[in-house]
């Protein structure tokens, strides 16, 4: 069991060389046997390790001081390539740094690993990736869930206390809750997505993964903020979770809405450990309130419209002219285009960019997108009259947990729908943490998930805080 | 049967800022290739377009100066295609909801009538790059114009000629120039301007089959290339072969002075508008537009019919002064140092332009306002000579001399002299008896030569027009 980032940022403060943590991550990034990692920044890290020894030093304290951090392959990071795992990138280097990785740094992270993804991040399984499947700490046969696996892989088989991952329907939140660690979707707009390289614009959120609520929490405070470089990003403060207060003294009195709709076509052991955080909640002084998300049924349909049409426009941009990989002798302009994007996107990125061509095209934006759009103001809405009668939300981050690896490949609907819980978040903007709430029969991991209103990201992190202790 | 042109024209003006319409990277014409970029511009991964202030106030400007009603709300959309030269596979513009709709832009028709053209619409977009294309079959991208600040202006098809559209090319541009919305230079392509040209008989209300030109990189260009097209167009008709022209896109060739077909209509991409969730609505506050409104000069041809008006000038002097804010600043400038209207025009758009443009400075530098003041009132006082006061003014106006002490270094302040001009011309007249006699004989023609001898008399510092009258006195021609 690796140390917690509460632990290591206090001892690296308190005077322990951040070397010492570093290395520890770095030995373990570089004898990953789950395909987690699929790139070691040794140099890089050790030099900036030194950095944060000499801030430390001059007497600063750094709330995430020499802990070492993993990176999705979608954050770009200067000097260092970044590929989305897609063969499209390839040797593909960012001449600069995303927003929310120089922050963590700036607040004492070191950058040791870039993890595997799904390519592009469309995927629930991190099987779509151009460098293989990530293979489940627990179970080898079986999958991390996706599309930020590797980071989820990386944190529970504690290579690295913290990872970055992107959420654009579950991408964080899935694979946390597969593989027993906090992972959180913050509200839209409050982590820039500068350098975070773009899948859905209007859905994607950077996010933290660590083994618990506080050191996740900390990593978003020191990320969150406005960043005038992402027109998107909110100008909100973000306030800390009360320290002081024991987390379970605060559930008291608490709100916690939960959908009955949420329950049908559960795993058992999911369904199981759903009714025993109920239970859990309300001994500890919660009420519990049934509320309704009448267009929430609508969300995957909903999903996979804008989604796929935001995809298809974000992803012109690779095109074989400036960067990543060409085809070999194209015969005209047209041919160099169609042959490179053919070969550098696999088959379930080019999937979702003939959807999203088609959802966008002449004639039929306003069945698809612009109805869909529709739809996603009354899941807004939704969410809105929810959470005037609670205060967060309560259910499971996903209807099963960790799946075999071939499992849902053949049939991209039932892939789709292992997202069904964590999709509607994205489509209203609202955050939403998968907290470990114990294990199927199996062992395997059951997260479950707390969404809050728009902005109250601070409330999710303190209930969060609450039932990672009621879980214990 | 008679047939009308129906034109409407599509002008991009480039915005003079100095950094693009979504990021930082700067916008210096003429630079080393990709030296102007940044990974905005270059569409790198990750990249997030931020909208540029300067760039919108810059819109809103010339929407207020073309008479457009500004929107309070408005959003920009991705529109999509494949070429090398657009980084990121898509341009953001706007497509359903532009910044600025409506406005007009004023013609003048050589027999003093005004025609208002009206403007559909106004919206912002970033440009493309450009490609280079190599003898050796290779293409290169130059991405330094991609995502320089432009706006779209659309016109409505209500321009009949050639003519009309050459002249409200100009008349944009006095505008958008005048508020310093843009340089609007075509050849630096900061004005780009595509022609939407149709025929039919006169009388119909229905529009013809329309073809879009483009490539017009001059005035010039798009007079010719409209007049070649409708010109064709017209030969078709009347061949009863107006079936052929066909809706498509053609390209102005300048030197065979001949347009080509591009492409056909069914060719036409599918652009996939959708709004871009990068950058939110636009929203512009009712004190935001107040304070751009507040803080526009008066407009060309407000000030042109002042000038008319306060300081009689035709309407000729009044349109050149005018063709410029720097041109109608001077001129004012001039006039409020004491010169006499009509001569301050006159002088500003002879010597003081015409010395500006031999050295490539502006107006003052070339001419400081208070010499070409004192200038003109030597002149106006008839103490120095019109000719002289022209042929000198190069000299003049380089030695920064005072006008006054100048002319009478050089002997040439005219004597003002009753005595003095009453012998010259006393002389004269004793001298040219010939000539006398012609003029008696109501000869008026030959008076010049009088004056000329008594401008030699006086051995050139007479006034000439003194001269004649005092002639005219002493014969008793009155």
């Amino acid at each position: 069991m690796t140390e917690s980032i509460t632990a290591i940022a206090a001892a690296v403060n308190g005077g322990r060389s951040a070397r010492n943590a570093v290395e520890h991550s770095l030995h373990a990034a570089e004898r990953d046997t789950l395909n987690a990692i699929i790139r070691v920044h040794r140099p890089r890290a050790v030099a900036a390790a030194d950095v944060v020894d000499a801030r430390v030093r001059s007497g600063e304290r750094l709330p995430l001081a020499g802990v070492p951090l993993v990176i999705k392959d979608n954050l770009c990071l200067t000097g260092a390539e970044v590929g989305c795992c897609s063969k499209i990138l390839a040797g593909f280097i960012a001449p600069y740094t995303a927003t929310a990785v120089a922050r963590l740094e700036a607040a004492g992270a070191v950058v040791v690993a870039t993890a595997n993804m799904d390519e592009f991040a469309m995927g629930s399984s991190n099987e779509t990736s151009c460098r293989g499947p990530v293979r489940h700490p627990l179970d080898p046969a079986r999958v991390p869930g996706g599309s930020s696996g590797g980071c989820a892989a990386a944190v529970a088989a504690g290579i690295a206390p913290l990872a970055l991952g992107s959420d654009t329907g579950g991408s964080i939140r899935q694979p946390a809750s597969l593989c027993g660690v906090v992972g959180a979707k913050p509200s839209y707009g409050a982590v820039s997505r500068y350098g975070l390289i773009a899948f859905g614009s209007s859905l994607d959120q950077i996010g933290p993964f660590a083994a618990d609520v506080a050191g996740a929490e900390t990593a978003f405070r020191a990320m969150a903020g406005h960043d005038p470089l992402d027109s998107t990003s909110a100008a909100h403060s973000w306030a800390p979770v009360d320290q002081t207060i024991d987390p379970r003294a605060a559930l008291r009195g608490l709100r916690v809405g939960w959908c009955p709709a949420h329950v049908a076509g559960l795993a058992p052991g999911v369904r199981a450990r759903l009714d025993a955080a109920k239970s859990a909640l309300e001994s500890a002084g919660a009420r519990l309130v049934e509320v309704e998300l009448p267009h929430e049924r609508f969300a995957v349909a909903v999903y996979y419209v804008i989604a796929t049409g935001e995809a298809a426009s974000n992803l012109a941009r690779f095109d074989g002219i400036r960067f990543g990989h060409r085809a070999s002798d194209p015969k005209d302009l047209g041919d160099l285009y169609a042959r490179s994007r053919a070969e550098g996107f696999g088959a379930e990125v080019r999937r979702r960019i003939f959807l999203g061509t088609y959802v966008l095209s002449t004639g039929y934006y306003d069945a698809y997108y612009k109805k869909a759009q529709q739809v996603r103001a009354l899941i807004v809405r939704d969410y809105q009259q929810a959470f005037a009668s609670c205060d967060v939300l309560l259910g499971p981050a996903s209807p099963t947990t960790a799946f075999r690896r071939g499992e849902k490949t053949a049939d991209p609907l039932q892939m789709y729908l292992s997202d069904v819980f964590t999709i509607a978040t994205n489509l209203a903007g609202v955050p939403g943490v998968s907290v470990p709430f114990g294990a199927d029969e199996r062992g395997l991991p059951v997260g479950m998930q707390l969404q809050a209103a728009l902005g109250d990201d601070a409330r999710m992190w303190q209930v969060a805080a609450g039932l990672e202790a009621l879980a214990r | 049967m008679e047939y009308e042109p129906v034109i409407g024209l599509e002008v991009h003006c480039q915005l003079a800022t100095t950094t693009k319409m979504f990021s930082g990277a700067t916008t210096v014409f003429g630079r080393e290739p990709n030296s102007q970029v940044d990974v905005v511009s270059l569409g790198l991964p990750g990249a997030l377009p931020v909208i540029n202030a300067k760039a919108v106030d810059l819109a809103v400007a010339a929407a207020f100066a073309l008479g457009g009603a500004v929107q309070a709300h408005s959003k920009f959309d991705r529109k999509h295609y494949f070429y090398p030269d657009l980084p990121k596979g898509y341009q953001i513009s706007q497509f359903d909801e532009p910044y600025c709709i409506g406005g007009a832009v004023l013609i003048d028709h050589a027999d003093g009538t005004t025609k208002s053209i009206g403007l559909t619409r106004i919206h912002m977009e970033e440009d493309a790059g450009k490609l280079i294309h190599q003898d050796n079959g290779l293409s290169e991208v130059d991405l330094n114009r991609a995502g320089t600040p432009l706006i779209e202006i659309v016109s409505e098809p209500q321009l009949r000629s050639a003519a009309e559209a050459y002249s409200y090319l100009m008349e944009l541009k006095r505008a958008l120039k005048w508020v310093g919305v843009s340089d609007c230079e075509m050849q630096e392509g900061s004005l780009r301007c595509d022609a939407n040209v149709s025929v039919r008989p006169v009388g119909q209300t229905r529009f013809g089959t329309r073809v879009e030109i483009k490539n017009l990189n001059s005035f010039r260009a798009v007079e010719s290339a409209i007049e070649h097209e409708i010109a064709q167009m017209i030969a078709l008709h009347r061949a009863g072969r107006q079936g052929e022209i066909v809706q498509c896109t053609k390209l102005w060739d300048p030197d065979h002075k001949v347009t080509r077909i591009m492409r056909l209509k069914e060719d036409a991409a599918d652009y996939r508008y959708f709004p871009d969730p990068d950058l939110p609505p636009l929203v512009l506050t009712e004190a935001h537009r107040e304070r751009i409104r507040a803080s526009l000069p008066e407009l060309p041809r407000v000030r042109e019919a002042r000038f008319q008006q306060q300081y009689g000038l035709d309407r000729t002097a009044a349109r050149d002064l005018t063709a410029d804010a720097a041109i109608a600043d001077y001129f004012e400038a001039v006039v409020q140092l004491g010169a006499a209207p009509r001569l301050a025009a006159n002088w500003t758009r002879e010597e003081a332009m015409r010395l500006a443009h031999e050295q490539h400075r502006s107006l003052t530098e070339a001419a400081p306002p208070a010499t070409m003041a004192k200038l003109i009132g030597l002149v106006e006082s008839g103490r120095v000579a019109r000719v002289e006061a022209k042929m000198s003014s190069t000299d003049l106006f380089a030695s920064s001399e005072d006008p006054e002490a100048y002319f009478t270094r050089l002997g040439k302040i005219q004597v003002q002299d009753a005595g003095a001009l009453s012998s010259w011309v006393a002389q004269g007249i004793a001298q040219e008896a010939k000539v006398v006699a012609d003029l008696k004989a109501g000869k008026m023609a030959a008076i010049g030569r009088l004056i000329g001898a008594t401008m030699k008399l006086s051995g050139g510092k007479a006034d000439p027009n003194a001269i004649r009258a005092e002639i005219i006195r002493q014969l008793g021609l009155g």
